[in-house]
């Protein structure tokens, strides 16, 4: 009995990531648990790319390896725009602390070439910005270890491209190469304007650690931070007022 | 949000009896709060705030979708109480009050008005310091 219950609240000492946002750490009951992948998802401009930018720079400032892969944007425009906010990459980028990655969707390769560059690093922290058009990679799908875009397929019959499971399973394979190694990821995802979903191919949401769901109103000049969700973390669902300041994001 | 002058237009709405409960929101979004948050609803707000929230937010589909042809008001009935929807023109927002079912509507809706009108000339003078620093 006394083994169970060691065992039990073995499990609930988690060990936690800083964000690089101190109140959201706060929230968070002190961070990211350990190993864990968090979707943060939200209409385009609502800062999800500038949280990704706080944590990977805590990161660097921690001494950590860190790995952006970039699929939306091309590396000198991520650098720059982080810069114009006051992040400046440039120097890790230099020392090898920081590696930019840019996710060619025209390639073939596109999840070994992800899961190869994945573990070749020690990385701790990885960010995935953004999964939304990865997963939206036609793919076909033979077994949950070959996955592959590709044009033809003699598996079209088995499993059709558009299919609930292909893309479940798509999508639960780029996650799981973030789970693979011994890292803590955080991946965003686009939110159209007036959904209700918590990711594009509300798929994902199901499948992360974690949630963290920002909200951004143009007319009333406003935004919102909301964790939804956060593996063996006691949170508020409150939404939490931000600002995107000179210095990246700052909670009111 | 400390120090928000809408949020302070809210206070002030919700110190009336019959409001029950205040906010600037749109879709998905409660954009601004009285400066207490939800703690200042009346707290017979709480066991039907789920079902309202989420019927709201229907009704801000529609709003997303007429205001441009100049919808302003709407207003729908759920149980014992109403949400009034005052919608700034041309915007995706609306102030929102709960009011019960059968409140006398006709002051409440002037001190609705009200409160829409200072909150737009609020938005306005917040539009302008911003142009200003730019």
């Amino acid at each position: 009995m006394d083994g169970i219950k060691k065992n039990i609240s073995f499990e609930r000492e988690v060990t936690r990531v800083h964000t690089g946002i101190e109140e959201l750490d706060g929230f968070l009951g002190g961070g990211l648990p350990e190993n864990s992948v968090t979707l943060v998802s939200g209409t385009p401009g609502s800062g999800k790319s500038i949280i990704c930018f706080h944590y990977i720079l805590e990161g660097l400032q921690n001494g950590e390896t860190c790995l952006y892969l970039t699929s939306d944007e091309r590396i000198e425009s991520v650098i720059k725009q982080a810069n114009e906010l006051g992040f400046n990459f440039w120097s890790a980028v230099e020392k090898g602390q920081l590696k930019f990655m840019y996710v060619d969707l025209d390639k073939r390769s596109i999840h070994t070439d992800i899961e190869d560059e994945v573990n070749s690093n020690d990385y701790t922290r990885i960010v995935l910005d953004s999964l939304t058009p990865v997963a939206e990679v036609p793919v076909w799908i033979s077994g949950v270890h070959e996955i592959a875009p590709t044009d033809h397929s003699k598996m079209e019959k088995d499993m059709p491209l558009e299919s609930t499971p292909a893309t479940r399973t798509h999508i639960r394979h780029i996650l799981n190469i973030f789970n693979k190694k011994d890292c803590t990821a955080m991946v965003t995802s686009e939110v159209p304007e007036g959904s209700r979903s918590l990711s594009r191919d509300t798929i994902s949401e199901f499948l992360v650690d974690g949630i963290i769901m920002m909200d951004l109103d143009m007319t009333m000049d406003r935004r919102k931070l909301t964790i939804r969700k956060m593996r063996a973390t006691k949170h508020s669902l409150k939404p939490h007022d931000i600002a995107i300041t000179e210095g990246g994001i700052q909670f009111l | 949000m400390q120090d928000d002058p809408i949020g302070y237009v809210l206070d002030d709405l919700l110190k009336l009896d019959d409001i029950l409960a205040c906010m600037v929101a749109r879709q998905n979004m409660i954009s601004v709060m009285p400066s207490d948050g939800n703690n200042s609803f009346k707290p017979e707000i709480n066991q039907i705030w789920d079902i309202l929230h989420r019927a709201m937010d229907d009704v801000f589909s529609v709003i997303r979708e007429y205001s441009q042809a100049g919808l302003g008001e709407m207003e729908f009935r759920l149980q014992d109480y109403e949400a009034l929807f005052y919608i700034f023109p041309d915007t995706e927002n609306a102030l929102v009050t709960i009011v019960p079912a059968l409140a006398n509507k006709g002051l409440i809706e002037v001190e609705i008005e009200n409160a829409r009108r200072k909150i737009i000339e609020i938005m306005n003078k917040q539009e302008n310091e911003r142009l200003a620093m730019l």
